[in-house]
């Protein structure tokens, strides 16, 4: 929804066709974005820097 | 590190995707001129793109955490049950010999004044002994179900 509004402030489409374009577009990053579960399983905040912040 | 960089990556490609979606969508005539219009929001897409997978990131984290902590918390009632189990034997392996002997040298004394109370005595202690095996089993087998 956020998206969708910022598009439509943002840019010079209209309505219909920001709908158009944002749904099916959060549809294919909602799956790309399952691609971060491996990167975090590869990189467990123990072996990062921030986990010993304290 | 890796995971801004896996986001750039991520946000390019999906930039490059809506390029596409857009170039198929103006070959309508509801949508023509759709593709040179979406060009000015690209850097507000790649910039959405990047921040909304360091939050995916975040919350796969948070997944991972809980994961992880359930996982310790099975290992922990499972090593319970193992040590309460461990202590019931112990126990068991502790009474039983003395019980024993103190009955065996009561039998034994009772066979020379009454057999049939003897007879008796040796009966019940078998059905004791029976039922505290029994009783035993049962309850490492309610510990394990608790799990």
């Amino acid at each position: 929804m956020i998206l969708l509004y910022v598009l439509k402030s943002a840019g010079a489409l209209s309505w219909i066709q920001t709908l158009a374009m944002v749904p099916s577009l959060c549809l294919v990053y909602a799956f790309m974005c399952l691609s971060a579960w491996y990167t975090c399983r590869g990189t467990p905040l123990e072996s990062s820097s921030f986990y010993d912040w304290r | 590190m890796t995971h801004l960089s896996g986001a750039v990556i991520i946000s390019g490609i999906w930039v490059a995707i809506a390029k596409g979606w857009a170039s198929a969508l103006a070959s309508v005539d509801a949508f023509r001129g759709l593709d040179q219009k979406f060009v000015p929001d690209y850097p507000l897409l790649f910039a959405s793109g990047v921040m909304i997978y360091l939050l995916a990131v975040a919350l796969h984290y948070v997944l991972l955490s809980v994961e992880f902590s359930r996982e310790m918390e099975k290992r922990e009632i499972q090593a319970r049950v193992l040590a309460r189990d461990s202590e019931l034997k112990a126990l068991k392996a502790q009474v039983n010999p003395h019980f024993l002997f103190n009955s065996l040298n009561s039998i034994s004394a009772l066979t020379s004044i009454d057999a049939g109370r003897a007879r008796e005595m040796c009966i019940l202690l078998a059905d004791f002994l029976r039922k505290t095996l029994g009783l035993g089993e049962k309850t490492v087998d309610s510990v394990t179900r608790g799990t």
